[in-house]
């Protein structure tokens, strides 16, 4: 793992810890606007994202959104990938948050 | 004791003068006719064939005179008739009760024809009848004191073959081999009560009183015995129990000295010196537990038996099973806590994987088994009946595991689970309930008592409550469940707040740290803890964890099961992937011609189907494991049938076969593995069977793993 470009993944919570910084964000999709998503973080906040790859979403309803914290709130894309329509965002909280906490060596 | 006049025949014989009359041992008395009896007649040296008067025969007829007596013949006179001499008793009278010296036989080859029948007195008659003369009380026409403890019958076939003038095995009386057990007894009480014998007491005894008459009644306990004697020669060959029972160590060991006739000192052996080579003993224990009568069948006949567990004054244990006829007579004799002197039983090495006793012999009774309640014993020998107990601590229980011997735990009681009902496999139901003991080790065990101990005892704990009794059981399996389990067994004796220095000690200990420590399960930690706690057996496991090293491997132990979740990584495309089967159960067909015959059930079938017999390279991040795929499980794994697949191996397309496998390569699955351990070729080996599998639920899976890195 590249350790300079490192993407942590976050949940919404966490958000506020990364601003400025690039990170993975994985949540569904909820509403869709324009050039923004609102999408449900596997912690339960409502993360707004700012769209840079145009506003088609092919494929399910789970997104990892790859990008820039803007605010405690937002994110602005750099890239996306789709996880399906089946994700179970309760044991992808419990990863986040061990990653972020206990084993934050093994992924920084 | 009066004693024949040795030599004097001889001087008979030849005619010369007898002051004073001779005595003489009278013996195979039979009538003649109206009242002379022919007997024989000896002096301690030889004998003579003799006759009596009507006067004498009057004096036999109405059981003055019988076997074995010791007469003194004022009259008589000695005549040769063809060679042979025969004395005439005219005149004599009983001046002591003889006894049958071991070399008898030779002189009293007659069998008693039934006209002898009359010696007996109506007393004797009535014991000799009583069919329930195999239980242990006494009759109450017994001539015997009350207190001894003697087999009626003894008396009763004693009288019988007295009056029958034979010691023949073959004059038994109706009482079917009870005489045979008298002679055994016979022969330990002769021991008993001729200290003054050599051990080789069987030859030519000095003549003891006998008692053959009941109209005797106030015999003690002394003649009784000798009495009895008066069979000492026995059927069975081979035996010279005196040796052993006089004079050696058993005798005066458990057994209270003589006293008086109420104690008679019985020659009783420690079960500790108990062997197969030796079949003449008797041990004096008592029926610490008794297993259930129960039967099977065995060509055609059933046979029942059940076994208990006997413990003499010195505290050695051993199990004694009764068979057959011996079972039905004293199931119900042999209640626990009894004593009983025990005798006629077959040593045999004891089978150690039958979780045993702590012997190496056991017991068998069968037919001749001679068994008669103790009711002389006194309380310092009885309190001395009980198995030493060996307690393990807790802690220590692990190292016990699956060990074939039993253990004795005793701790105190934590915690009593409610009575639950365990159905079995034959579709029997039984009582269980599980209570938790701790001990000083600070280690805690669950402990499942069975049957009537979970009722009773364990209704008494649930009854207790909260005060935290001291329990002791003994004989308990002790298993690998939760890591540590313990299980009482039929025959444990289960005790609530019993007495000795260890229950002291626990007591004192809970009082005063024990109830506040904190404990740890017995079984925590351990590998077979991971397996499961409180539900399934079957736990979470690693390839690495299911393999065994060389040194652990035991053949033909019972199969493990696990679960695992692994990548199929590897499946050799030329291996015979399957075998031609049998449609009906699966096992291995022989082609011949167009129908295909199973080796097992002899049957030809029309066709045969494929089978899957596949075996595969299963890997995890801690290893690699060879295991086997069949049928299903096959199936499921390559996605195709069998038979399927059979057309692309060993047809044409091969390429498409290859592309089966590959795509069954590299899968991921849960898995339910099977090893078992089994030795092929000289070499132990394990092997696995996948028992069923899954895909990979990757949600379940990756809370599980989760679950573990958040402990």
């Amino acid at each position: 793992m590249e350790v300079s470009n490192a993407k942590p993944r976050v949940n919404f919570s966490q958000l506020r810890k990364f601003m400025g910084k690039k990170v993975l964000l994985v949540g569904e999709i909820q509403v869709m606007q324009n050039n923004t998503v609102r999408m449900k973080a596997a912690d339960g906040g409502m993360v707004t994202v700012e769209l840079t790859k145009g506003p088609h979403f092919d494929g399910g309803e789970f997104w990892e959104f790859e990008g820039v914290v803007q605010s405690p709130t937002s994110v602005k894309e750099e890239s996306r990938t789709s996880y399906g329509d089946r994700f179970d965002l309760a044991t992808y909280n419990e990863v986040c948050r061990l990653s972020c906490d206990k084993y934050t060596q093994v992924f920084l | 004791m009066a004693q024949p006049d040795r030599g004097c025949l001889q001087r008979v014989k030849r005619q010369e003068a007898c002051e004073g009359g001779i005595c003489l041992q009278i013996s195979a008395l039979q009538k003649k006719d109206a009242n002379r009896y022919s007997c024989t007649l000896g002096d301690g040296e030889t004998t003579v064939a003799g006759l009596t008067s009507s006067q004498v025969g009057k004096q036999v007829e109405g059981g003055e005179i019988s076997n074995w007596n010791i007469v003194r013949a004022s009259n008589f006179t000695c005549n040769q008739i063809n060679s042979k001499h025969v004395l005439m008793l005219l005149d004599c009278e009983v001046v002591g009760e003889g006894q049958a010296p071991a070399d008898a036989p030779s002189t009293s080859p007659k069998k008693a024809p039934a006209q002898n029948a009359p010696q007996e007195t109506p007393a004797a008659k009535k014991i000799k009848m009583d069919p329930d003369a195999a239980t242990l009380a006494n009759p109450p026409q017994s001539p015997l004191k009350p207190g001894i403890d003697v087999l009626p019958q003894s008396a009763a076939s004693m009288q019988v073959d007295a009056a029958l003038g034979s010691t023949d095995a073959e004059a038994k009386p109706d009482a079917a081999s009870e005489p045979m057990h008298t002679v055994i007894k016979a022969e330990e009480a002769q021991a008993a009560d001729t200290p003054a014998d050599a051990p080789a007491a069987n030859d030519a005894p000095a003549p003891m009183e006998s008692t053959t008459q009941a109209n005797t009644p106030a015999r003690d306990a002394k003649e009784n015995r000798n009495a009895q004697n008066a069979q000492v020669r026995t059927p069975a060959a081979a035996v010279k129990p005196l040796g052993w029972g006089s004079g050696t160590p058993g005798r005066g060991g458990p057994t209270p000295p003589s006293t008086g006739p109420a104690s008679r000192g019985r020659p009783v052996q420690p079960i500790a010196a108990l062997n197969p080579y030796n079949c003449a003993w008797t041990i004096q224990a008592r029926v610490a537990s008794r297993g259930n009568k129960r039967s099977f069948s065995r060509a055609g006949q059933d046979v029942s038996l059940f076994s208990v567990e006997l413990v003499d004054a010195q505290g050695t244990q051993i199990e004694a099973t009764l068979w057959r006829e011996a079972a039905d007579k004293y199931y119900d004799v042999l209640d626990e806590g009894k004593v009983f002197y025990f005798s006629r039983g077959k040593v045999k090495p004891a089978n150690r994987n039958y979780a045993g006793v702590r012997n190496d012999y056991t017991i068998s009774f069968e037919k001749d088994i001679l068994v008669e309640e103790c009711t002389d014993a006194d309380d310092s020998a009885l309190s001395q009946m009980q198995a030493k107990l060996q307690f393990i601590s807790i802690d220590r229980l692990a190292s016990q595991i699956n060990k074939k011997a039993p253990v004795d735990i005793i701790g105190i009681v934590t915690d009593t689970g409610p009575l639950r009902s365990i159905k079995r496999k034959d579709s029997s139901e039984v009582a269980a309930r599980d209570v938790t003991l701790v001990d000083q080790s600070k280690r805690t065990v669950s402990v499942t008592m069975w049957g009537s101990a979970a009722e009773e005892a364990g209704g008494d704990l649930e009854m207790q409550g909260g005060t935290n009794p001291v329990l002791s059981i003994s004989c308990c399996r002790v298993g690998d469940y939760n890591g540590v389990s313990v299980s009482a067994l039929q025959r444990s004796v289960v005790a609530i707040n019993p007495e000795g220095p260890e229950a002291a000690e626990l007591r004192e200990w809970w009082d005063t740290e024990g109830i506040s420590a904190p404990t740890q399960h017995a079984g925590e930690g351990l590998a077979s803890a991971r397996k499961g706690s409180g539900g399934s057996s079957k736990g979470h496991c690693q390839l690495k964890d299911i393999q065994k090293e060389a040194h652990e491997l035991v053949p033909d132990a019972k199969p493990e099961y696990h679960n695992v979740t692994a990548t199929v990584a590897m499946i050799d495309p030329s291996q015979t992937l399957y075998y031609q089967a049998c449609p009906d159960n699966g096992r291995k067909v022989v082609q011949q011609g167009d129908m295909w015959l199973c080796e097992f059930n002899g049957q030809l079938y029309p066709a045969m189907e494929r089978r899957y017999m596949c075996l595969s390279k299963c890997a995890d991040f801690t290893g690699e494991v060879m295991i086997s795929f069949m049928n299903q499980q096959g199936d499921r794994l390559l996605g195709i049938r069998a038979d399927d697949i059979a057309e692309y191996k060993e047809g044409e397309d091969t390429q498409r076969y290859q592309a089966i496998i590959k795509q069954a390569q590299w899968s991921d699955w849960s898995l339910v593995v099977r090893s078992n351990t089994s030795e092929y070729n000289g070499e132990t080996r394990q092997r696995f069977l996948v028992q069923s599998l899954e895909p990979l639920d990757y949600v379940k899976e990756s809370r599980r793993l989760i679950q573990q890195l958040v402990q």
